[in-house]
């Protein structure tokens, strides 16, 4: 993918200029081309399918009225739409913070009977290896990845998910690149933990 | 909290975590690489970080296979987005609890870009609440000050119609803290009375119990003598004493019946006099 954006770096600056100018066509080459991402950007935040898909919706059109404010001197493309991304999940997340609090209560109470993704491998009694789904584990870290405090877990998508260089997430979050790299680390090691930590309890 | 142990408490272990990630790249130089190896081993909890570092990563590898996009979202973004689309689109509802999305009309001043951020932001439930709290308490102040708003004309706003009503209103407040004042000194000259009387004649028992009780109206006169002074006076004895009716003296009560004049002076701006008749009863 970011192979793919450096390539059209170049027309990006008159990709725009068109969408501004009323080319409908360079609007939806946009779209196209940027969505999957701001789309993966969401989903691997927000844990949740309908929430990304709302977001991506929201963040496109943020982007379609915010294109005069494009400065392509100042960063790429991708950048700016991954800013404005990222900008848009945090302020969802701060928005949204008491209804995740009394949901996770909720969740709280009927995590008696809703088996976790590992105890439902263990439960059959067979083999783990053998029924290890690549689809189970990566629900399994997902749902971890959700559990990652905000700034960290920032860090960790744009770095290992949406494969941005440190310069590149330092334009994103605003921060020194030093930072952004302590920042990954943790991030990572958050991740092992809670995901460890869900293992031991099932063991 | 153990497992925390290990954010940096040290300069050193900062500066080491800055090089972790580069070292998990495998993209340090010799000399970083070397500064990292000799804290880690000096450092068991910079070890651990590491440890768990390198997992985190390797647990991510999972999510490497892009989220699958959802039917038809490239249509539902343009739907609602993109030159000549937005201006014939009716509003989306979502059921997520997101604000209705108004096409991004260019011409149209509330579709502009940045107002429907601002929207965004006012629609907070809390910021319609203080808003709404905003609204109930300047309505009930205008309220219980007598501010009818369907009745208001513009030549109420005036300077000097405002100055006016303020007047009136401030009178209209004064009055009752006057009387509310008349009252409480007449109490007051009462009980300063009645404490005066009973002095006079517990006193008089005393010195001279043989002698025939003086008369009423004497003993008040003549009670700032007979405890040689010790008595502070009353702050002001106003009214005439010949006003005030012989006390019976009955057990230790003593019942006062009187009727005073309220003074226009006393009163202090109040204009009419007030003519009370009051019965008090002391112990």
């Amino acid at each position: 993918m970011r192979v793919e954006g450096s390539k059209l770096e170049t027309d990006w600056s008159q990709v725009v200029r068109r969408c501004m100018n009323g080319d409908s066509g360079a609007w939806s080459e946009m779209v196209r081309t940027h969505h999957r991402r701001v789309y993966g950007l969401c989903y691997r935040f927000t844990g949740n399918a309908t929430d990304a898909e709302d977001l991506t919706q929201v963040v496109f059109l943020k982007i379609y009225s915010n294109l005069a404010s494009f400065d392509g001197g100042r960063g790429s493309l991708t950048v700016w739409i991954t800013t404005m991304t990222r900008n848009l999940l945090v302020d969802n997340f701060r928005r949204t913070r008491h209804q995740r609090a009394t949901s996770s209560l909720d969740e709280g109470w009927d995590e008696a009977d809703d088996l976790k993704p590992l105890d439902r491998l263990t439960a059959g009694g067979i083999s783990q290896h053998e029924l290890v789904a690549q689809k189970e584990l990566a629900k399994m870290v997902q749902e971890a990845l959700t559990r990652v405090s905000v700034e960290l877990r920032e860090a960790v998508i744009l770095r290992d998910l949406q494969d941005m260089d440190y310069k590149e997430i330092a334009q994103v979050l605003g921060i020194p690149e030093g930072t952004v790299k302590s920042r990954i680390s943790r991030g990572r090691a958050e991740l092992a933990r809670l995901l460890e930590r869900n293992k031991r309890e099932v063991m | 909290m153990a497992e925390r142990m290990h954010i940096p408490g040290s300069p050193a272990c900062g500066e080491w975590e800055t090089l972790l990630a580069d070292a998990l790249d495998g993209l340090l130089s010799p000399a970083d690489e070397a500064t990292f190896a000799a804290h880690m081993t000096a450092c068991p909890a910079c070890t651990a970080l590491f440890e768990e570092a390198r997992r985190g990563r390797e647990w991510l590898e999972f999510l490497s296979p892009e989220p699958e996009v959802p039917a038809g979202l490239i249509d539902r973004i343009l739907a609602h987005t993109g030159p000549g689309h937005a201006a014939e689109l009716p509003l989306i509802a979502d059921g997520s609890g997101l604000p209705l999305l108004p096409g991004a009309m260019a011409s149209a001043g509330w579709q502009r870009p940045g107002f429907l951020g601002f929207v965004q932001r006012f629609a907070e439930p809390r910021l319609m609440m203080t808003a709404a709290m905003a609204f109930f308490s300047i309505a009930l102040t205008l309220n219980m000050t007598g501010v009818r708003l369907t009745a208001m004309r513009l030549a109420d706003m005036r300077p000097a119609a405002l100055r006016s009503f303020m007047e009136r209103q401030l009178t209209m407040a004064s009055v009752p803290i006057i009387r509310y004042y008349d009252h409480l000194r007449f109490v007051y000259e009462v009980e300063s009375k009645m404490r005066e009387l009973r002095g006079t004649t517990q006193g008089e028992d005393q010195e001279s119990p043989a002698q025939k009780p003086a008369q009423p109206g004497e003993s008040k006169q003549n009670s700032p003598h007979k405890d040689g002074g010790s008595r502070v006076d009353p702050p002001q004895q106003s009214g005439d004493p010949g006003t005030w009716p012989a006390p019976e003296i009955s057990g230790g009560l003593v019942e006062t019946s009187l009727t005073s004049e309220a003074q226009p002076a006393h009163s202090g701006g109040s204009a009419h006099a007030i003519r009370e008749r009051s019965r008090v009863w002391t112990a």
